[in-house]
Formats: C-alpha cells, structure tokens, sequence
C-alpha cells in the first residue's frame, strides 16, 4: 500500500516522473560550486538533456531527504534575475516556470559562496523575493575559515527574512546533514519574509500586475518587477504591457539604464548587510597565497600555460597511442574474424568494411577524445580557465578573438568535436561562433597521416640548414592552419559578426581543487554526447562510404580475377604464388573501385580538380575523404592496388608512380604541395559539422563552415598548382 | 555591474595581465577582470595601502 502522503500529493505537483514530491531549483553564481553540491545531493539519479531549442544543458537529479523524495533541477549559474547571456536566461525562465518540460520549481536551493558573498548577497535578495521557500548552502566555508573570514550566520538569515543559512564543503560533504534535513521539510517550509528593500519598484510593479489581472493576465508581482528592469523580454509581450512598462520605466529610472539603477540600488544593500553580517580576515598572506600571487603574474602564467599545453598534447598524442593501436588490433582481430566465420561476397565485406570498420573509426578516436576532455574539464573545474582567458585576452583580441578561444583552439591541434563542444564557456555569441569557425582549421590528429603519406614520399628528407625539410614543410602545415583560423576569425569580426563586446568584465574564480566526482560525471556526459552525435554521423558515414565503393559490382573484374588466380595456381608455389595471390586480390580491388559509384565520381569530377593536377583517382580518394579526411590513405591504398592496409612506404612508391596517360608524373612537387593545403583547409569531417550544427542551433554555420573552407581549400591549391606548374 | 562594479564599491588592483591589458581587481574578496577600456569608464579615488 502507498504511504499516505503519497496519495495526498496533487496531481500538478507531480513532475515528469513519478515518486517526486516537489521541485527544487539549485541556482548560484557561476563556479559557486553549485554542480558539486547537486552532484552529492543526487548522487548518479541524474539525467542530461538540452534545454528546447537552446544548448544549454539541462541537469535534473532525483534525492530523497528523509521522507521526501524531489526532483533538483541544475540551473546555470547566474549573477541575477537579470539575464545577459542565454546561459542565465534560462535560469531565469526556469524560476518563473516559462521553459515546457521544465515544471516551475516549488522551492530554491541558494549555493553561494562563503569567498565571494558580496556577488552572492546581490543575488539573494532577488530570490529572496521571488517569495518561495528557500535554503541556502553557504559552499566553500573551509576556505573562508582558512583566510580567517567570519560569517554571523543568525544575522544573515536575519537579512533574508529568515531563509536558513546551512555552511557547507562540497568537496568533504562537511554540513550535507543538515542541508538534506532542511530539503526534507522545504516544501512546507514557511516562505522568506518579504523585505522590501526598493518600495518605488514594488508599487510600480504591484500598479501594473493589479492592471493586468484586469485584463487576465495573471503575472505575479515580482515578474513584473523583472519586466521593469530588463527590457530584452519586451519583444515576447502584448503589444499593450509593453507600452505600459514603458511608461513605467520612464518614471522609474528616466533616462538610465534600468540594469545600472537597480545594481546600485540593490548593491548599496549588498554593502549594508555584508558589514554586519562578516567579518573580514585578516590578510595575513599564506604561503599558498603568495604563491598563486606568484603564478599569476604575467610571466610565470605564460610559461605555465605553455607547459599545461605540452602536457596536454603529449597526453592526447602519446598516452593514447597504445590504447588507439590496442583498439587497432582488437577491429583487425574482428574484421578477420568475421571473414573467417561469414562466407566471402557481399555480406562479408559489408560487415567487414562496412559494419566493423565503421564502429572501429569512432572508438579509435575514443581515447584522444577522452583525455582532451579530461583535461578541458580539470581546467574549468580548478577556475584555471578563466586565468588562461584573463592572461591572452589582449593577444586574442587583436586577431578578433576573446581570452576565453584560447583552450579551445588550443585543444583542436588533437581534435575539433571536444573543442567545440568547449567554446560553451565563452559568454558572448559572437566570439563564440567566430572560435567555433576557426577551430577546424588547427591540423587535428586526422590531418596528420595524409601530412606523413605525401611529405614522406615527395618531400626530400634533406636538411636546410640546421632543419630537415619533412620537418620544415610539416610546421609550415600547422602554420598554415592558424593563419586560415585566425584570417577567418578577422574577416568574421569584420563582416558578417561585427560588433563590440557589450561588457566583458570575467570573474577570476580562485584555484581549487577539483572534485571527483563532479569531474567523472562531466566526463561522462560529454562522452555520451560525443558517440550520440558525433559517434552515429562517424558511423553512418562509414557505411555510405563501403556502398559507394563497393557497388555497382562488375562480374567481369571477378571473371578476371579468378582466371589470374587459376593461371597463377598452376605456374607457382609456396611465397611466390603468396604474392602473386595478393597482387591479382589489389589489382581487383582496384578494377572494382573504379567501376564503384565512388570511382565513377572520381572521373566525373575530374575536370573539376584537373586544373590542380589531379587525377581520377586523388579526385575519388579526395571525394571519399570528405566525410572523414582520414580514410584518404585507406582509399588511396586500394585505388593504387597496394590494398587499404599497406604500409607509407609502398603506398608512397606507387604514388611516385603514378603517371598521366602522356607518361609525365601524376604527383608533381606542385601538385603535393596543392593537395596538402588543400587537405590544411578543408572541412572534411562530418562529425565536426555535425557538432557545429549542435552547438550553433542552426544549419546555416555547418554549411558557410563547409562552403567557405572548401572554397579556400580548392584556391590555395588552384593557385600553388597552376603557379608551380607555369 | 551585477559583479558589483557600482559606486562606492571599494577595489583593489592586483595586476595586469600579459601586455597591460585586462586588469585584475578585487571587490569585496572576489577577484574580476576589466579590460582597459572598460577601466577607463570608472572614476576611482585612491585609498592608500588596502588589505
């Protein structure tokens, strides 16, 4: 039988699951430790999904407080009810109950911290007044006891009308008792007291919610109050409430900005009630502080972001080489497996070429992506981020960016999906697609076998002074790959997303250590959106790849092949009649290749990319090569006869082979070079378009990111070919 | 401004990052950072040594 209480519940209260009593909103200033505390108030009962029609995510987590069981919703981090960026609008919506599939939170968990309580007061008293039952967890209480910061607890409850005031460490779970009491009871917790604290604004706001009550719009008088100071929402309204907060406004704040008259009204609060209630320590400076004093200087700071990154990129480059060639082994394994077990013909190469291959090209990336994330993460958890903005903000100005693209231009030397997935901590819209259309131009782990393939064949290995030339060309490769990020990031701020930054003023959060949990949790959750969104695009792309390549099927290419085979049978033996096997298998491949769509596709645009010196077959390999520019090699392999396996340097031979029908070389100096620029340029990642169009919300970046790098690719190589060549 | 950048707020300069530019200042124990020409917008009265 159910517990009574259960059976008591409205059914409006119930939210989108079943056993949870109530809501209850967490809200908190931004790195307030406000996902630490949600993280140990619901422990893994959580689940992720984006907020309709926006990126941000939205975090829900079930917790039972003794015999409550509620549903906690994440919100992101904000200043005030005053939203400035998309981020905080949400947070905003989710309070007032404006979001579908979001129920209006019934209670609010505060999460402030001790350290930073002037930002987290202005904040309170606005919630304070939204007059909902409400605790608050005062996080960080360790470090404010270490810096000798006393708070009067009693008195701060005082100050917000009673709402109670609970301190707490996220990271030790010291004072979660007596949060996960309070949560219990919160529903039937009296509301705070209301405080009036800016009368003017009140009785304008109670003026206009009666008026509208008239004319049956029912708007609780604190929304109204949030209507009055920002006039983004204005558009959303009738026509008729928007001329009377117009009014309104004009009475209230005349000509200022009414977000600059309420921070300082509500501010000269803020600085009342912080002299009574703490007491500040007193500033003797520790060793720990005087050496983050240190480190934060300019030049300790560069040279510490210089060698975080050389961790990084040996991590991301040599820690995941052998679980990458571990994986290798384990898709070869399988692939011969199966061809073992299913008989040979079309099912075979389907699920060998196809099914396997595809499946093997998204967890190959799996351990790169893992340990980018890991680190992107540590940085955001330990406030390292916003120091790394703060110190080459002035730098990436200058090239149209902002302090905050640093990490993630930095991370797409391995990767562009993690690092655009990581451009959401940079607040203002405009930087962030700017950062968004120069990640994919850094030479990404992908890039870098094409770059050994054709600088290894075509490029002599001889020395220029004290630099080998491989050596030489292939930095000039990364090089070219900024300029394109950096010109594109310009001509963006120039043209189509120019604009000055309203305000960016960052908060500098002090270094912490991170927390577990909370790290393995965001790992998690972006691994999970990594193999939903850029996983299925990888795989569905491998398959479309095998049918173009592997129909239509020719009889005649087989008739040959078994003739060879028999011939070959008859005249050899034992290593001899190995190779000579191996050698009609390619050379079949390779006649079914150019029969395939794929090959056919090749020769029709070959007019297309002859003006660059390139031939049916770089024309298909480079077609194929757009979905994900790493299989270029593989499909070169079976176009050239060595097969998809074969190794730099007899594909290498061949390639140096390759000669025109008039008998001159296919791959002139030129023509290398060309088709390497062009490989620097392109887009070719369906993963990463795919990415972008999550992350913009619209298909119009993905497809101007498509376009416009094509478009580049295709001069670059148009222009070194035909210059080259004269 | 909602970090509290309003009159009579008290602040301390900490630094400047790499080239001069942003700023680093201190309100009320809670580090922010202002790029210069959001600094010059700001009157400021010195207050001698603050802790």
């Amino acid at each position: 039988m159910a517990a009574p209480a259960e059976t008591l519940v409205p059914v409006e209260r119930i939210g989108i699951q079943r056993k949870a009593t109530g809501t209850v909103a967490v809200v908190g200033n931004p790195n307030a430790g406000k996902s630490s505390v949600f993280n140990r108030l619901t422990g893994l009962r959580q689940h992720t999904a984006n907020y309709p029609g926006v990126t941000v995510e939205r975090r829900i987590g079930r917790g039972t407080f003794g015999a409550t069981t509620l549903d906690l919703v994440d919100l992101p981090g904000t200043y005030s009810l005053s939203p400035t960026s998309t981020d905080e609008r949400i947070a905003v919506d989710v309070l007032f109950g404006r979001v579908a599939g979001t129920p209006k939170p019934d209670a609010i968990l505060a999460v402030i911290d001790s350290t930073r309580l002037y930002q987290g007061l202005y904040l309170l008293q606005q919630l304070v007044a939204l007059g909902r039952p409400m605790v608050v967890a005062l996080t960080m209480v360790d470090a404010a006891e270490r810096d000798g910061l006393e708070i009067d607890l009693g008195a701060l409850r005082e100050a917000l009308g009673g709402v109670p005031v609970y301190p707490v460490v996220a990271t030790s779970g010291r004072g979660f008792a007596a949060v996960k009491e309070a949560l219990g009871n919160v529903l039937t917790l009296a509301p705070p007291r209301a405080v009036t604290h800016w009368p003017e604004l009140e009785a304008a706001a109670d003026g206009l919610a009666q008026r509208w009550l008239a004319g049956g719009s029912d708007r609780h008088r604190v929304e109204v109050e949030r209507l009055l100071i920002d006039a983004s929402e204005d558009d959303r309204l009738a026509p008729a409430l928007r001329t009377d907060l117009k009014a309104a406004r004009e009475q209230l704040f005349g000509r200022e900005p009414p977000l600059a008259v309420e921070a300082r009204r509500r501010y000269a609060w803020v600085k009342q009630t912080l002299a009574m209630v703490e007491t500040p320590g007193s500033g003797v400076a520790t060793q720990a502080a005087r050496f983050t004093d240190w480190i934060n200087r300019p030049w300790p700071a560069t040279a510490l972001l210089l060698i975080l990154m050389f961790v990084v990129f040996q991590a991301v480059f040599a820690w995941a080489t052998p679980l990458v060639d571990l994986i290798d082994l384990a898709v070869g394994g399988l692939s011969s497996l199966v061809a073992t077990v299913l008989p040979d013909g079309m099912i075979e190469s389907f699920v060998v070429d196809g099914v396997v291959a595809g499946v093997g090209s998204v967890i190959v990336f799996l351990p790169q992506i893992l340990i980018l994330f890991l680190f992107i993460i540590l940085m955001e958890d330990t406030g390292y981020l916003a120091r790394a903005a703060f110190l080459v903000d002035r730098a990436m100005r200058s090239v149209g960016l902002s302090g905050q693209s640093v990490i993630p231009l930095l991370s797409s030397f391995a990767c562009a999906v993690p690092s655009i997935m990581a451009t959401r901590v940079i607040p203002n819209r405009r930087d962030r697609i700017a950062t968004i259309l120069a990640a994919p131009f850094m030479t990404c782990s992908a890039r870098l076998p094409v770059y050994a393939l054709l600088i290894g064949a075509f490029v002599p290995a001889q020395n220029v002074g004290v630099f080998n030339l491989q050596g030489v060309v292939l930095f000039g490769l990364y090089g070219i790959g900024v300029v394109g990020g950096v010109a594109t990031a310009l001509l963006l701020r120039r043209s189509v997303l120019r604009g000055e930054n309203p305000t960016f003023i960052l908060a500098l959060p002090e270094f912490r250590l991170p927390n577990v949990r909370t790290v393995a949790m965001k790992l998690l959750d972006r691994v999970r959106v990594f193999l939903r969104r850029a996983g299925t695009v990888i795989f569905a792309v491998a398959v479309v790849v095998w049918v173009l390549t592997y129909f239509p099927r020719s009889p005649a290419v087989d008739d040959a092949r078994a003739a060879a085979e028999a011939q070959a049978s008859a005249t050899l033996a034992d290593t001899a009649l190995e190779a000579r096997l191996a050698e009609i298998g390619n050379q079949a491949a390779a006649e079914h290749l150019e029969q395939s769509w794929l090959g056919r596709a090749g020769h029709a645009v070959e007019p297309v990319f002859r003006p660059l010196g390139w031939d049916w077959k770089v024309s298909a390999a480079v077609i194929a090569s757009f979905p994900a520019r790493e299989v270029v090699v593989a499909v070169l392999g079976t176009i050239y006869a060595v097969g998809g396996e074969a190794d730099e340097q007899t594909l290498g031979g061949q390639l140096t082979a390759a000669q025109w029908p008039d008998g001159s070389p296919v791959f002139t100096l030129p023509m290398v070079l060309g088709l390497l620029l062009f490989y620097a340029w392109c887009l070719q990642c369906a993963a990463t378009l795919a990415v972008i169009r999550r992350e913009t919300n619209s298909w119009r970046w993905p497809i101007f990111a498509w376009s416009y790098m094509t478009a580049l690719g295709y001069g670059g190589a148009l222009l070194i070919y035909q210059l080259g060549s004269a | 401004m909602v970090l509290g950048l309003v009159e009579g707020a008290e602040l301390t300069f900490l630094r400047r990052s790499l080239g001069g530019d942003p700023l680093e200042v201190r309100i009320y124990g809670a580090a922010i950072s202002l790029r210069d020409e959001q600094a010059r917008r700001f009157h400021v009265v010195p207050h001698g040594r603050a802790r």
